[in-house]
């Protein structure tokens, strides 16, 4: 019963069911409505509520059709109780009009009657009407079934007259109508005969032979079109779920066809879905007590649904709702919940939806909330899987940034992008991806701004800035060892420009210009670009200008090959700063190239 | 005694006073102006020197100085030394030659050298006396 119920479930799916269509064709040589748009038969797996169809699976439960018209139920409104009421009296009003202790030609036409009363309500959506006419045009086909018995009878008198005729003619003209032969043997005489007086008989005999015949043939073909139609209607209800309107179709085809028969006529494909999950034939017996019990079962099925989510189980009860649902999507017990119930339903089934979509497109963080909400509201929601998915996919993430930020560390180009886009891959939405993406890019742009900067004030000797600003370059040309080595001459050669300066500065706290001079002259020979270096030399100059002015004539005087006056100069500026190491050097030069031979 | 002869001795002994102080300067003048090349060569113009040596190349001139340091010492040529010109104080470099190697010259010792501009403006000594 369970694979039949499977089959209900799917027969919407399969034949994109809303409003009954019209029962005229006998089903079984048509073409389907997949046939007609050219895709396979569908598969079942009824034990994983699984359906194979066009090369695709869905569940049952879980596909988009079913999907939009569970929710679909879920939002709307509760049925008005005094319609649900009042519609269902009608109905089983029919059904004891109709039933078989009760049936009588008075009370198939009350029941007729109330056919039209049911088809006002809205719940009903028409069928009844459908059924009334139904019956309306098997009634009809029976009255024609009656004139063609009286045209029978009339051509079968006819055929009599005709043959008793073609007697009283053959004993008058002496003929054996056998073998057409006359007793005395003229057999001109005999063909005269014929053709005036026994061919016209013979041959009008011959027609009204094949008129008893036709009328034979539309009296079997008009009663069995009718009950094939009827039986194709109470087929296409069960398949749309109808089942009250299968248990009034059937009541209603036993009263019609005096049930003449049981078996249900059907075309290959709707005797292969019924014979495949009920192992026999479809009998109008079976479709009845098939949808009695679908009737009972989703009665059964909403009351443990209310149980359930008194309970506050509302995974499970949501479950039973759906099954419930499916089976009984049009019964007017299904339309009397609550509305508010619906909603918590609803609530559950949207918020599950946003976990698994969450999860879906990796969004893990609202992925935990919806975890969270669900364990709130659902005492009986599993966790256990999304939460595995959750934090597995965070932790593989979070390991995935962790080796970006040492491939960031250690200047590892390749290794960061790879993991950035591994991380990325794994938790696109990752907020700790965004921060650190987000770092290691304005790190980028930094760097990049740094080299171009470093590069355009070397090329300008412009050390002083580089010195100034050496932490942001520091960091800039970590990952370029060419531009490294680079950085680091200059910040050494700053050093060594600021150690000058800070000696100078000491040895002039001690009253020392020509000194602090000297100290700072002999860097600032080897860094002549220097401003600050220059400026500080500018000043001492000023301050030491007797032993400056000495020092430079002395050069002066060396290089235009006046040595004694060059060593003249050298000796005064000894004089005044005997510490001098310009002075001393100058001397023992000069001294060596006046005695070349001097020790 | 008389007191005149008493009065005529006392301007005696005078006169001899003064006579003695008298050639007490002489003797200095003379010792101090040196003999001969030294009494009659100029000074050298120690200012001039140390900024335009060789204009003044081929002259010989006096040079009244104190040692000052020893520079150097060549045993072909000499010794380089400097020594402080006494008036104005400037130091100037001089090449004593080898012909006065038995000369000690120690530091802070006066002398006066007769000296000469040689090719490259250094001045060479050809006389060394200690005043």
């Amino acid at each position: 019963m369970k694979r039949l119920f499977l089959v209900l479930l799917i027969a919407p799916v399969i034949l994109c069911a809303g409003e009954p269509a019209p029962a005229s064709s006998s089903g079984g040589s048509s073409p389907t409505f997949m046939d007609s748009l050219g895709i396979g038969k569908p598969g079942v797996d009824a034990a994983n509520e699984i359906i194979s169809w066009n090369g695709q699976n869905w569940n049952v439960s879980n596909n988009r059709l079913f999907e939009s018209q569970f929710q679909e139920y879920l939002s709307a409104p509760e049925a008005s109780d005094v319609t649900i009421v009042a519609y269902g009296k009608t109905l089983v009003q029919i059904r004891e009009l109709l039933s078989p202790g009760k049936v009588s030609p008075q009370g198939i036409d009350e029941a007729f009657r109330l056919l039209t009363v049911a088809s006002g309500f809205e719940m009903d959506a028409k069928l009844s009407q459908v059924i009334a006419s139904q019956v309306f045009m098997s009634w009809k086909s029976q009255q024609n079934t009656l004139h063609m018995q009286a045209a029978g009878q009339s051509l079968q008198q006819e055929r009599n007259r005709l043959e008793w005729n073609l007697k009283q003619v053959t004993k008058s003209t002496g003929l054996d109508a056998v073998g057409g032969v006359n007793r005395s043997g003229n057999a001109s005489a005999r063909q005269s005969i014929e053709g005036a007086e026994i061919q016209p008989i013979t041959t009008r005999l011959v027609e009204i032979e094949t008129l008893i015949k036709k009328n034979d043939l539309n009296q079997q073909y008009t009663g069995e079109q009718a009950r094939l139609d009827f039986q194709v209607l109470i087929t296409q209800l069960f398949l749309q779920r109808r089942f009250e309107h299968v248990q009034i179709a059937v009541d209603f085809y036993r009263c019609v066809f005096s049930a003449s028969t049981g078996q249900v006529k059907l075309g290959e494909e709707a005797m292969n879905l019924f014979a495949k999950t009920t192992g026999g034939s479809p009998t109008l017996a079976t479709i009845d007590s098939a949808a009695s019990e679908a009737i009972q079962k989703v009665k059964t099925g909403l009351r443990s649904f209310e149980v359930m989510l008194a309970n506050r189980q509302l995974q499970s009860a949501t479950k039973r709702l759906a099954e419930t649902f499916m089976i009984g999507q049009n019964l007017p017990s299904m339309q009397l919940e609550p509305m508010e119930q619906k909603q918590r339903i609803l609530t559950f089934v949207q918020t599950t939806n946003l976990l698994l979509s969450a999860i879906e497109v990796k969004d893990y963080a609202s992925a935990e909330t919806a975890v969270q909400q669900l364990r709130t509201t659902a005492t009986d929601f599993d966790a256990t899987k999304p939460n595995a998915a959750i934090q597995t996919s965070k932790v593989a993430a979070e390991m995935h940034l962790a080796k970006a930020r040492n491939a960031a560390v250690a200047g590892d180009k390749q290794g960061l992008e790879r993991e950035l886009q591994a991380a990325a891959e794994i938790w696109p939405t990752n907020p700790q991806l965004k921060e650190l993406s987000a770092k290691i890019f304005a790190q980028a742009d930094v760097a990049a701004q740094a080299l171009a900067d470093f590069d355009r004030l070397n090329s300008q000797k412009n050390y002083r800035q580089i010195y100034d600003d050496k932490l942001r370059f520091i960091a800039a040309t970590a990952m370029y060892p060419d531009k490294q080595n680079a950085l680091k001459k200059v910040l050494d050669d700053m050093v060594e420009i600021e150690t000058a300066i800070q000696r100078s500065i000491e040895i002039q706290k001690r009253g020392d210009n020509a000194g602090a001079w000297e100290s700072i002259e002999i860097v600032a020979r080897s860094f002549p670009d220097d401003t600050k270096l220059n400026q500080f030399r500018a000043d001492l100059t000023l301050k030491a200008a007797t032993f400056v002015n000495l020092i430079k004539n002395a050069e002066q005087y060396d290089k235009d090959g006046e040595p004694a006056c060059a060593l003249t100069a050298y000796l005064e500026a000894q004089r005044i700063y005997p510490y001098s190491s310009f002075a001393k050097e100058g001397i023992i030069r000069l001294s060596k190239q006046i005695l070349p031979d001097s020790q | 005694m008389s007191r005149r002869t008493r009065s005529s001795s006392k301007l005696t002994s005078l006169w001899l006073l003064i006579l003695a102080a008298g050639i007490c300067a002489g003797g200095y003048y003379f010792l101090s102006s040196g003999k001969g090349p030294l009494r009659t060569a100029q000074e050298l113009d120690a200012v001039l020197y140390a900024s335009s040596a060789g204009t003044l190349r081929g002259n010989t001139y006096k040079l009244d100085a104190h040692v000052d340091n020893m520079i150097a010492v060549s045993p072909a040529e000499g010794r380089l030394i400097s020594v402080r010109v006494k008036e104005g104080s400037a130091i100037l470099p001089l090449l004593v030659t080898k012909e006065f190697n038995s000369i000690n010259l120690q530091k802070e010792q006066h002398y006066l050298f007769l000296v000469e501009v040689g090719d490259k403006g250094l001045l060479h000594t050809k006389l060394v006396n200690k005043p």
